[in-house]
This record gives C-alpha cells, structure tokens and sequence, in this order.
C-alpha cells in the first residue's frame, strides 16, 4: 500500500515540527504554526547554528536514507538562510522515494 | 557525534561525509578540520559555506564549536590561544584521527590553525588561512594587542546598550534581527575571561614563522584590514601561498564563497596521491 505524496508530505512536516520543538523549545513554537511555507530564518528566526542541529537530528531520524551532505553542497548560502519547511521537505520525500525505487 | 568531551569541555561536533548508496559515510579521503572566528561566529558560517561541499568531494570534514562558542560548553575562563590549540588536539585524539590533517580556519579561526601547525607540525598536512590576524595594525604592538582592543570596543558597546537581559529566550526570538546574538555576544564578552586571555597570548614571531614545516595557503581580501598579516606570512613561512581576492575585504567567505571554495577543493587536490606537486607532504 503506497501513501499519497500529499500524506507523506505531511507527516515530515510533523517530523521536522517535533525537532524544531527539541531545538528551540516548546514555548516560541506554540504560538506558530508550521506549514510548508514557513521559513526557517525570517518566520522562525532560527539561528544558524540551530538550523545544523535540526539537519542532525534529521539525519539521524531518517537513518542515512537522506543525504543532507549532498543537499546542502548544491545550495548557496543565501538559499540555504532562505529555505522553507516545503523545500526541506519535498528533499526528504524525494530522497525516501529514491531509496525505495 | 554531536558531544564530544575533550580537554575538560564539552564540545559540539559535525562530522560530514559522503554519504554511499547505502547511507553509510564513505570511508577514506583527507580528513579536513574547520575552524571559525570569534564571539558571534559558530562552526555554522563554515558548514553553511565550505564544509558540505568539501565533504562532498570526498573529504572527512570535522567541525566543532570553540570552546564558548555556539553550542560548546561556555567555561568562565581559559581562552589563551593555547587553550584552544590543546582543545584541538584533544578533540582529535577524542574522533581518534590519527592521520595528518588538514586544517581550515577563518579569521580568529585561522590564528589558532596557525599556532596549531607551530606547536605540532608533523600532526598537519597542510593549514589554509582565511583572513588569519598575526601582526600588528592599527597601530598596536601586535596582533593580540589589535584583536583584545577590537573585543574591549564591542564589550564596553553592549555593555552600556544592555539588550535587556530579562527576556526569555522566546521573546528574543520573537524580536528577531539578530537580539539572540548580541545577547550572547554581551555575556561572552562580558562575563569570562575571554578579552584578557586572548590579550596575553603570545605574539607569532618572524623566527617561529620563519620554521614553520608545514604548507600554507593563506587567504585574504584586497582591502582587508590585515594586510600586514598577508605580508608578514608571505615574507616569513618558508612554504606559504599568498592568494589575495581584488576587491573583497575581510568576509571573503560571505562575499566570494565559490572563489574560496574553489581555492580550498584545488589545494586539497594537490595532496591527493593523485595529485601534482604536494602529494606526500
């Protein structure tokens, strides 16, 4: 039984909200709601160094079946600042998708 | 990988390799150490920019918040220069790397490679220097005279425009633009030993450059305010390549980070056994 792209999607986007939690705290995540529009830096204010926990705690959620290294070798700096839930996402949907073909 | 306790501290490490088509990191390949600047940088700035791709050309690349720094552990005192080239040699021997490594360093970063690669050369392959400070400028003494005034400067700034402490961590979040930061910034500066310490490290001399058995490639922008570091390097280590960026200041990283990248891959391909020139260095 295959899960509909749209269900994947959500349930890493519930992934990525529960480290957020681990990383930044209950408290400022409470008042946002994450969607696949939400921005990493301008609507979270996540620092950098937050971002590399969270793709580390990612990493290790996913068990080497999403190669972070790679990603964010292809992306600039600004792009990276820039990124979005949806964006994070549709990497690990689309790494899951691979290591299943 | 994330904790690694090494000379008393307890620090925050990445580890990153290219991953094999079975999601194990592929072994092999140079083992390249970053280290970033002071104060409000954090091993972020060099994973953002260099580290991921250099992983991903093959290299083993390891980067760690300095003590104090990012997500290491923040002790009230013990920022000698010294402390943190001990701090990484003994992170090292924690990863057990064993091997001669390359080292990265930027800015602050890069003045401790460089003392690194003087107190123990044969554990270095080669030290690439981005934006290093290692002698004088504006007038002081010397580069340690240069740095502690530039510290004193934004310690003496944040301490008389406090950013109001009593906030929560959520609500400085909330402000935005940067309030985590300056916060963090103020209770560095301000609340260890960091200023003076790094005020009484020792001065790099024209005779202990002059020895130097390890090769440099150092890194520095046309209008940066160190050119009489990249004069001093270029005119005293005995194997040192001087590149300077036209037009860039000190950020050369932020402003050309696919020069210095570029820069960086080409160099480490020099001491591949495939490479020309270095190899076997």
């Amino acid at each position: 039984m295959s899960i509909s792209p749209s269900v994947e999607l959500e349930g890493i986007v519930e992934d990525i909200t529960a480290i957020l939690v681990e990383v930044i705290g209950d408290e400022f995540m409470l008042d946002v709601e994450v969607t696949m529009e939400t921005t990493f830096s301008h609507d979270l204010e996540l620092e950098s160094i937050e971002f590399v926990a969270m793709a580390e705690k990612l990493q290790e959620r996913y068990a080497g079946r999403v190669d972070f290294t790679a990603f964010l070798a292809g992306l600039e700096i600004d792009e990276i600042l820039a990124l979005s839930v949806g964006q994070l996402a549709g990497h690990v949907a689309r790494s899951l998708r691979l290591g299943q073909a | 990988m994330a904790r690694v306790v090494a000379n008393g501290i307890d620090f925050h490490v990445q580890r990153l390799r290219r991953q094999s088509p079975d999601g194990a990191p592929q072994p092999g390949g140079p083992v390249v150490v970053f280290l970033h600047g002071l104060v409000i940088d954090n091993l972020s700035s060099l994973y953002y920019s260099l580290a991921n791709p250099v992983a991903q050309a093959g290299a083993d690349a390891i980067l760690y918040d300095q003590r104090g720094h990012g997500l290491s552990e923040r002790p009230p005192r013990g920022y000698r220069i010294e402390d943190s080239v001990a701090d990484l040699g003994t992170l090292l021997d924690a990863l057990e790397v064993s091997g001669p490594v390359h080292l990265v360093g930027h800015s602050y970063g890069a003045s401790i490679a460089l003392r690194a690669a003087l107190a123990e050369p044969a554990r270095f392959a080669s030290v690439v220097l981005i934006e290093p400070h290692c002698a004088e400028s504006h007038g002081c003494v010397d580069w340690v005279e240069d740095v502690a005034d530039m510290l004193t400067a934004c310690a003496l700034v944040l301490e008389h425009n406090p950013i109001e402490d009593n906030l929560s961590a959520s609500e400085r979040r909330k402000r935005g633009s940067g309030a985590g930061r300056l916060t963090e910034a103020n209770t560095f500066l301000n609340g260890t030993t960091l200023i003076e310490d790094i005020a009484s490290s020792p001065p790099f001399t024209d005779e202990e450059l002059g020895q130097l058995g390890v090769a440099v490639l150092a890194i520095y922008g046309e209008y940066t305010d160190l050119a009489s570091s990249a004069r001093k390097l270029a005119a005293c280590v005995p194997d040192c390549r001087l590149a300077v960026l036209p037009g860039l200041g000190h950020s050369v990283i932020r402003d050309a980070r696919d020069v210095v990248l570029a820069m960086v891959e080409s160099w480490l391909a020099e001491f591949s056994p495939a490479g020309a020139g270095k190899a076997g260095v």
